[in-house]
């Protein structure tokens, strides 16, 4: 059987819901196309409203679409079968409160067709990825945000999916947590599984995401590489270390002679995100 | 439509999962705990609270019995599914269950399942303490009559006693009522999945149960034609048509005063419910399947 | 469009099956002894409308053994029609509860009827008393047909027609018939195929037919040959003058009893 080499396709995706007790609807997504090949890290970016959320929800076959086609590695969206490949992490996710950890990843291992032994054994591993293995045998009511988003993380792994798709896995997690679940889709691209992601946190999407596509009222308004799309076409950025003043004062008088400008010149600042690790890191 | 272009594929153990998460998280319910307390506690109570005159105290026992078996097991019912899936929607876990590869068809048949063993598991605690407490009562009878009869004529009434006490009888009269709850229950989820809000859903079910319980009047009045006015007799055919007649389950009563149930009405009822049952979570996949979530 | 179409379609289908079926299943379930209970506008007035719909909602016993406690109150007080009233409702709300009948006709068959004959204060003309406890033993008498209607099997409502018929009434022909039903239904207690002979026994011109069930009775051996029995046989023997040789021989079933002690 042929590999299918796109893991996710979008053809004239329309999505149109009906407003209650009048005639007009209400255009969710238009005419958007897309393509996302298999073992890339694909941001879906926009404002509140601008259809990714519903996007997202029509290639899980939660909804259905007005027209167009949406396909997972080449099974309709619509089919059950598709799901198989599939890890899903909802956005603010919630579970039952009254499982434990491991008790949550049997649940949904079973969902996944997993059962017996080689479930039990995954579910451990998979709390160990996400550094839950001590908190597995307490009740979801007890976790933290964090926590659940680890869970979450978690339950979409447990079917070692191909496609992995994740709304706002960042979401109202600290530092620390956002950048243990950032390494964890690093791993998972490593890996060769597909990921989709959404979220509004740019920065995080321009680490992680090799290709991002931008939506606003239900279509696709720009897509590519984030280097392509980012890059600054006439400018460079040129970071120096152990600089001398005269050596600066050269290099602009260069500048100037062949008819380039310095645009701005300032001390080299680390990241903020990484300061704030380092100083916790070393704290505990 | 999302799963008409497919199969509808059946996988027993996802359904099992499903079911048994259901019942694990309806057992956690402060409404069960309330319903079941408050059957007990009608049920118990029902031993000191024969002292009637003019009645036979057993007979007051198992009508008190009976009837909190009845209703709490309707009440559970409906106060447990009615929510089942809103909450989950509310709570986006839904999505989390369909992004598996799990069709809604298995999610809804799991989700029942699991109402249908919570009743099971009511249903059978209610009927225990029952018989415990008929047996009780049994017990404080034939002492009486031990103080009070001659010994020749002893036996003989303690053995009127001990029949009038649990029959076998009673069992059939017990399931139907487990299973009018259970279609009851089918019946609420099929409004749930028309619904948006679990309180439409509560009070259409309870409006659907009283007027399932003098459905067959209507019916009877109408088949039998009349005098009525055509308004009348449209709203009586309705009734007739849309609602299910749940008096029919009732038997209990009869059996409790001793009408023996034969097996083969037994069958054809408890049939028929499975029936209504089986068209009712039909109807309520149909609406489901298309429902955007 | 389609889809909702589709679902009215299987609602309305299923829904001229299911009349059909539930219209059926109602005959049987009323051949077998069930559903048998009537909502009348006597008993929404005797339940208020909570407990009416109660009864609709498939409590009847449940509302039907409210009423009895209620009964119960009238007849501390004595109030007789109200009490009437009351234990015709519980009696139409549990119609297959024999002991209900049963209680319900002895309350107004001899209660109510007594408590009738001995209202001097209220009623000082005997005569206009002994109307009323006739109509309460009407009454009484009227409960027990009643029930007999959907328990036509039961021996007890049977057998309390016979003793109406024979204590209240003074009637021996109607209370041998129904002591005689009584014997023939199942769950029948043994004296009273006796009962039906002594009543018949009573009765001018049965005396031959009262005598020949008295001798298949002795027949049967040393459980049916009481005192009264005994004693009654004789009787008859002597007023049908049966000769010698074809009377029947006795023994006395339990020494000192007032007999006659008779060579075998």
């Amino acid at each position: 059987m042929a590999v299918c080499t796109t893991a996710i396709l979008i053809k004239d995706l329309c999505k149109e819901f009906p407003v209650p007790f009048r005639r007009e609807t209400v255009k969710a997504v238009q005419n958007l196309s897309l393509e996302v090949p298999a073992g890339e890290v694909y941001g879906l970016l926009g404002p509140n409203g601008s259809g990714k959320s519903t996007t997202m929800k029509i290639v899980l076959g939660l909804v259905r679409p007005t027209s167009g086609t949406t396909a997972v590695f080449g099974v309709d969206s619509r089919r059950v079968e598709s799901r198989e490949n599939v890890g899903f992490l909802p956005e603010n996710p919630y579970f039952y409160k009254y499982l434990t950890g491991l008790e949550t990843l049997l649940f949904f291992g079973k969902l996944c067709g997993l059962s017996g032994r080689p479930l039990r054994e995954r579910s451990r591993a998979l709390l160990q990825t996400v550094g839950l293995e001590d908190a597995a045998d307490r009740r979801l009511g007890g976790y933290s945000k964090g926590m659940l988003q680890r869970i979450g993380l978690a339950q979409a792994l447990l079917g070692d999916p191909k496609l992995l798709v994740l709304d706002e896995p960042t979401a109202g997690v600290d530092p620390a947590g956002a950048h243990a679940i950032r390494d964890l889709i690093l791993q998972c691209k490593q890996r060769g599984i597909t990921v989709l992601l959404c979220s509004h946190l740019l920065g995080q999407v321009q680490e992680i995401c090799d290709r991002i596509g931008i939506m606003d009222r239900g279509e696709l308004l720009a897509e590519g590489r984030i280097d392509d799309l980012a890059e600054k076409k006439n400018q460079i950025e040129l970071v120096l270390e152990n600089a001398t003043p005269a050596l600066l004062e050269s290099l602009g008088a260069m500048s100037r002679a062949s008819g380039a400008q310095v645009v701005s010149q300032r001390g080299a600042r680390t990241d903020l995100e990484k300061f704030f690790l380092d100083v916790t890191r070393h704290r505990s | 439509m999302n799963q008409a272009q497919n199969p509808i594929s059946l996988s027993l153990r996802r359904v099992w999962a499903l079911s048994h998460n259901t019942f694990l998280e309806l057992v956690r319910l402060k409404v069960f705990y309330f319903l079941l307390l408050f059957a007990f506690l009608i049920i118990g109570s029902s031993l000191f609270t024969v002292q009637f005159s003019f009645q036979n105290p057993l007979q007051v026992l198992k009508d008190v019995g009976l009837g909190a078996m009845s209703i709490f097991s309707w009440l559970l019912g409906l106060l447990c599914t009615a929510n089942l899936l809103p909450k989950d929607m509310e709570d986006r876990t839904l999505y989390t269950i369909l992004a598996k590869p799990v069709s809604r068809f298995e999610y809804l048949q799991g989700k029942l399942y699991g109402v249908f063993l919570l009743l099971g598991l009511s249903v059978l605690l209610m009927s225990l303490l029952f018989a415990g407490v008929l047996a009780i009562r049994e017990q404080q009878e034939i002492a009486e009559l031990a103080r009070n009869l001659s010994p020749e004529n002893l036996p003989a009434a303690v053995a009127e006693i001990r029949a009038a006490t649990f029959q076998m009888n009673l069992l059939p009269g017990i399931a139907l009522i487990l299973l009018k709850a259970m279609l009851c229950s089918t019946l609420t989820l099929l409004l749930s999945t028309l619904a948006t809000s679990s309180v439409f859903t509560v009070l259409t079910s309870v409006v659907v149960y009283l007027i399932g319980h003098v459905q067959g009047i209507a019916r009877e009045a109408w088949l039998a034609g009349g005098q009525a006015s055509p308004l009348l007799k449209v709203l009586v055919a309705g009734m007739a048509l849309a609602f299910p007649d749940l008096q029919l389950f009732n038997v209990v009563d009869e059996i409790a005063v001793g009408t023996a149930l034969p097996a083969q009405l037994f069958w054809q009822v408890a049939g028929f419910g499975g029936l209504y049952i089986l068209v009712y979570f039909l109807l309520a996949q149909l609406v489901f399947s298309t429902r955007e979530l | 469009m389609k889809k909702a179409l589709c679902i009215v379609s299987l609602l309305a289908g299923f829904g001229c099956f299911k009349t059909v079926a539930e219209h059926h299943f109602l005959a049987v379930q009323r051949d077998a002894g069930f559903q048998l209970a009537t909502l009348s506008g006597q008993i929404r007035t005797q339940l208020g409308q909570t407990g009416f719909v109660a009864a609709l909602s498939g409590f009847r016993a449940l509302m039907a053994d409210l009423l009895w406690i209620r009964a119960g109150s009238a007849f501390d007080r004595t109030e007789w029609p109200r009490m009437q009233m009351l234990l015709h409702a519980a009696t139409q709300l549990q119609p297959r509860a024999v002991v209900f009948w049963e209680m319900a006709h002895f309350h107004m068959a001899y209660d109510a009827a007594h408590s009738m004959r001995l209202n001097v204060r209220q009623q000082p003309v005997a005569a206009l008393r002994r109307v009323a406890e006739l109509e309460y033993v009407q009454i009484g008498e009227d409960f027990l047909k009643a029930g007999l209607v959907f328990n036509p099997e039961s021996a007890a409502l049977w057998q309390r027609l016979g003793e109406l018929y024979s204590r209240r009434r003074d009637d021996p022909a109607r209370a041998a018939a129904a002591f005689t039903e009584a014997a023939k239904k199942p769950g029948a207690l043994r004296f009273l195929r006796r009962m039906a002979a002594y009543e018949l026994a009573k009765v001018p011109g049965k005396e031959r037919e009262a005598y020949e069930q008295l001798r298949s009775l002795y027949a049967e051996g040393e459980q049916e040959r009481l005192p009264n029995l005994v004693r009654l046989l004789r009787q008859l023997e002597e007023k049908l003058a049966v000769p010698e040789a074809s009377r029947v021989y006795y023994q006395l079933s339990a020494p000192g009893s007032n007999g006659t002690q008779a060579p075998r």
